[in-house]
């Protein structure tokens, strides 16, 4: 198989966090979950697409997902919607990312809020 | 066009996830999704003009590479399977835990037969003429009892054996239970008697000793006949093996 440019630095929990919030909005197909992270983010994070199915399969396991098998248009499809456990998942994963990105915002601007440095009078 | 089998897609990250001991549920749901997704995929670049060959081409390079599926998943620790996280667990204490669950399957139908048929007889064993018909009712239960009890351990090998094919586990574990298998079997002793207790009510009880040079002969019987199914799969699969070899 040919290789594609990915971008798996910095990606720890990411598509866990993506999914999660995908799933949120309604149940979806494996394929479905990865064109919707592909539209949301602008094609700016960039998967294998295969690998969304073992954080699928691991987020069931731990009881986030329910999965179930459908026919859809003469196709077979799993289908992967948000339980109640994997509700609260996200809602801590949503904050720890919220605090991350500020703290990280605030390294590199100087600012929490990214503001540029206000200009100090010697 | 018919969609190929998920097997004959993906034949190397199937063996190299069921080898590094994922769940082979887990490992034939994720091969079917993938197939399934490089379906959509392909349809999709077919759909901005692309040839069914490229289009297949591209298909698969935006599905991720052999490595890369293999990788994500084996970095998922919740879908390893037990035997491959506990060997020797599954295969030395679950045999011996589904014997015992037949033989006391077996045993408590002999009681029943005995207090159905021969509620008079002081043992179920050989105490009575020789039945006239093959197919009456009362051999009959004692001959479906019988083979529950002797063919349990046959039963339980083999699907030790198939648990570990499944897995690709190394050889030695349905040998060790096989082996545990062929021990208990070959020492078990079942006795059955209405005097040994005063009330009368009878009295089964199940012993296990090695006296005689015939029980080794059928221990060894017993693991030959649940193994060969497994070693002409395991002969199977390492003909098939060198033959993609060759071909490569």
């Amino acid at each position: 198989m040919a290789s594609r440019d990915t971008n798996p630095n910095f990606m720890n929990g990411v598509p866990e966090l993506l999914i999660l919030t995908l799933l949120q909005q309604g149940e979806m197909y494996g394929y479905e979950l990865v064109q919707a992270i592909r539209d949301r983010t602008g094609a700016f994070i960039a998967l294998g697409e295969g690998v969304v199915y073992p954080v699928l399969h691991n987020l069931e396991r731990d009881g986030a997902l329910t999965a179930q098998r459908k026919a859809v248009n003469g196709r077979s499809r799993i289908y992967y919607s948000l339980t109640p456990i994997g509700s609260r998942r996200l809602s801590d994963l949503a904050a720890t990312w919220t605090n991350l990105t500020t703290a990280i915002q605030f390294v590199l601007t100087g600012t929490p809020d990214g503001a540029p440095h206000a200009p100090t009078l010697s | 066009m018919p969609q190929p089998s998920p097997d004959s897609l993906f034949p190397h990250l199937r063996e190299r996830l069921l080898r590094a001991g994922i769940a082979p549920r887990h490992v034939r749901r994720y091969l079917a999704e993938l197939t399934d997704h490089l379906a959509d995929l392909t349809a999709e670049e077919q759909t901005r003009g692309l040839s069914l060959s490229t289009a297949a081409t591209a298909a698969l390079a935006r599905l991720g590479t052999t490595d890369t599926l293999a990788h994500a998943m084996l970095a998922q620790p919740r879908v390893r399977s037990l035997s491959a996280r506990a060997p020797w667990a599954v295969f030395s204490l679950t045999p011996l835990l589904l014997l015992a669950a037949l033989w006391f399957l077996s045993l408590c139908l002999l009681r029943l037969g005995w207090h159905l048929f021969m509620p008079s007889a002081n043992t179920p064993f050989g105490t009575e003429p020789f039945p006239h018909t093959f197919l009456e009712p009362r051999n009959l239960y004692f001959q479906l009892d019988r083979a529950i009890f002797f063919a349990g351990p046959t039963l339980v090998g083999w699907c030790m054996t198939a648990t570990a094919a499944r897995q690709r586990l190394k050889s030695l574990w349905p040998i060790v239970s096989l082996a545990l298998l062929g021990l208990f079997t070959a020492t078990a002793q079942v006795q059955a008697n209405r005097d040994a207790i005063p009330a009368g009510f009878g009295h089964i009880r199940l012993t296990f000793a090695l006296s005689s040079l015939d029980q080794t002969e059928y221990a060894l019987a017993v693991f030959l006949i649940a193994f060969a199914p497994y070693l002409l799969w395991k002969l199977q699969s390492l003909r098939n093996t060198e033959s993609t070899a060759t071909n490569h």
